[in-house]
């Protein structure tokens, strides 16, 4: 039994105080779930002509923006649902079968197919009715209708890793678990209240996927227990401002999560993107002492804020560790923490409000310490009059002399305009007269020139929500040559991930043909969120063959049998794809 | 022939002459640990207050956050046994 788990997991954000949710979307009486989806046709995960081989299942789970969960790749013949549980988050609650979640709606299986039969009928003027009928799109609603967008991010990501010809056998055989994160959520570029929808949306997944493995066994009459379906889970979503070392709660969950060996459930991987900013100057590392450029630019609404990881060390902090922040036009000021999670605004001359600055250590693992800090900058065009704002132009931060020695890695956090998402942000960048990006022809450089003495660095500077031991890295080569793409971040050894895939035509033409929402839509999309769902596809498959890799080494040594260039990082090719016209 | 003027000032100071940012007072944002705090979500939360959208956070004492880092773990624990957990 799932005893309220996602919500009280969240009591403390049952209140929403940041906002993400609209009222209307709150469930007002949480309930536990019964064994009644077992017993219940339209409780049911699936209809029984979808259910899974118990032997040959395994499912595949997508946490994203607009998943098109009516799209014919994600049926059978005859219109029968393969997605078993569909969460909207921000939905108006509604009731149904989803009250032990804390907002929105879920979607089974069989209410999908319902919909689907009804446009077959002639009942639903269309596919697109279908979301508007289910109420995960409503325009009369104070929220971004991105289900509503032609080729929306998660019609691409979610059709890559799950989308399925209804002839196609392999469909049956990889149901889907997917998590509509709400508008606000992915309007944020800054991931700021990302983290608790996320970790709701995991555990949504994992109770779903126990849940459909017990209507395999009830259905096919096997003993409980006996079904246990892998889960490969796709997250297309990053940031660009963190630590890096697995140590943020969401990184240590996913890495608990996927070394768990439940009794009743298969292996759950997890597949995100290696990130798109190499070349973006977002990240450099510095010593105590040093610092370097942030230019913060004018007409930003939103506030730009910058992560600072330092040495890892044995004893609790003790105060060494400063930030030192110029304002343009400012003498240096300093800060002076003496404890965990203390923040200090800073004011300018006249004791107007600029920004603020946090000190946010963290207790690793193996008990050791991490310094951390958070500087973030208000906005330089607020939203509101009289809202506190800071001056655009070149900004400086740095390591405060004294400060424990060793490598700070300071990491601009992601700050930009997501395509389709109304917000005013801008983003902000490092500036090092030593960091040169072109060549004399005008040619990008793709990698850090060996003593170049530049504090501003390309590689490492990967995704944060990847930072941890056990999730799959995706990058993104080009098709025509296999190599890989300018923007694709790298791990810091250089390479673009653990595993690599085509996305890119070419190195002159940018992106990959993908699925829109609507049946038989398509658009032309680029970045890693694309080589993810792509790998996730291709571990599904491999899963679902038998194959039991146990962690990330193994999982790559295995990619590396089936690549089409396996050294130095596997690249694999040939999923499911357009061809290129 | 004018007086002399003191410089007050080193003139190769690149900061000579320009007006002193401060930091307030540190104090702690938290006094415990739950998912999804963070910084981000301290500033957004004191923002939507500030504009009448939600109740203020409390104000705490420096220190008050100083056993956050150690409670991570068991806000991680607590989400495993949740999602795997009978």
């Amino acid at each position: 039994m799932i005893a309220l788990a996602i919500m009280s997991a969240f009591e403390d954000f049952v209140n929403d105080p940041a906002g993400v949710l609209p009222d209307d979307a709150m469930n007002p009486d949480p309930q536990e779930l019964d064994d009644s989806d077992l017993d219940d046709p339209a409780l049911a995960y699936l209809e029984d002509a979808a259910l899974p081989d118990p032997d040959r299942g395994c499912i595949l789970a997508v946490i994203d923006d607009a998943i098109p969960f009516a799209h014919e790749r994600l049926t059978l013949p005859g219109g029968v649902s393969r997605v078993a549980a569909f969460w909207a988050q921000d939905a108006a609650f509604a009731g149904g079968p989803g009250l032990d979640l804390p907002s929105g709606i879920e979607l089974r299986g069989p209410a999908i197919g319902q919909l689907l039969q009804q446009v077959a009928a002639g009942v639903l003027p269309g596919e697109d009715a279908i979301y508007r009928a289910s109420g995960v799109l409503d325009f009369r609603r104070d929220s971004t209708p991105s289900t509503a967008y032609s080729d929306p991010h998660g019609a691409a990501v979610a059709l890559l890793a799950a989308g399925f010809a209804p002839q196609d056998p392999a469909g049956r055989d990889h149901p889907l678990i997917a998590v509509n994160l709400p508008p606000r959520i992915t309007e944020d570029s800054m991931g700021t209240l990302a983290p608790v929808s996320i970790l709701a949306s995991i555990l949504f997944i994992i109770t779903r996927a126990r849940r459909l493995c017990r209507l395999v066994e009830a259905r096919r009459g096997l003993s409980a227990g006996s079904v246990r379906l892998p889960v490969v889970i796709n997250l297309s979503f990053g940031l660009t401002a963190g630590a890096r070392d697995g140590s943020s709660l969401l990184e240590r969950f996913m890495d608990a999560v996927s070394a768990v060996a439940a009794a009743d459930l298969g292996p759950v991987h997890f597949v995100l993107p290696t990130g798109n900013n190499r070349q973006s100057r977002l990240f450099a590392r510095l010593k105590p002492g040093e610092d370097i450029g942030w230019r913060i630019q004018p007409d930003d609404r939103t506030i730009t804020p910058i992560e600072i990881w330092g040495p890892v060390h044995d004893g609790p902090p003790d105060g060494r560790f400063q930030i030192t922040v110029t304002p343009p036009g400012l003498a240096p000021t300093t800060t002076a923490f003496t404890a965990p999670w203390q923040y200090s605004l800073l004011t300018g001359a006249d004791g107007a409000e600029l920004g603020r600055a946090y000190y946010t250590p963290r207790l690793l693992e193996n008990g050791r310490w991490r310094e951390g800090a958070t500087v973030i900058v208000n906005p330089t065009c607020p939203q509101f009059p009289g809202e506190p704002w800071a001056m655009p132009g070149e900004w400086r931060v740095g390591i405060a002399p004294g400060s424990l020695d060793g490598v700070y890695e300071t990491s601009v956090q992601r700050d930009e305009v997501i395509r389709g998402f109304p917000r005013e942000a801008r983003q902000s960048s490092l500036h090092d007269p030593a960091y040169r990006a072109e060549d004399e022809a005008g040619r990008p450089i793709l990698s850090d020139p060996p003593a170049s003495g530049a504090r501003v660095v390309r590689d490492g500077a990967f995704n944060t929500y990847a930072g941890g031991a056990r999730p799959i890295r995706a990058g993104a080569v080009e098709a025509a040559g296999l190599s890989l793409t300018s923007y694709c971040s790298t791990l810091g050894d250089g390479q673009g991930g653990d595993c690599l895939l085509p996305v890119d035509r070419s190195h002159g033409l940018s992106g990959m043909i993908v699925r829109g929402r609507a049946s038989g839509g398509f658009s032309i999309q680029a970045g890693t969120s694309l080589a993810a769902p792509q790998f996730a596809r291709w571990l599904a498959a491999r899963l679902a063959a038998g194959d039991a890799p146990a962690d990330r080494g193994a999982i790559r040594t295995l990619a590396q049998l089936h690549a089409a260039q396996p050294n130095p990082t596997p690249v694999l090719d040939g999923i499911d794809r357009f061809l290129p016209f | 022939m004018g007086a002399a003027v003191e410089l007050k000032q080193e003139p190769n100071d690149p900061n000579c002459g320009k007006a002193q940012p401060e930091w307030t007072a540190p104090v702690a944002a938290y006094t415990r640990y739950r998912p999804g705090l963070s910084p981000y979500m301290h500033y957004w939360q004191q923002l939507r207050a500030r504009r009448g959208q939600t109740a203020p956070p409390p104000d705490h004492q420096p220190e008050d956050g100083a056993k956050l880092p150690g409670q991570m773990a068991e806000a991680l624990e607590d989400l495993i046994r949740r999602s795997f957990g009978e």
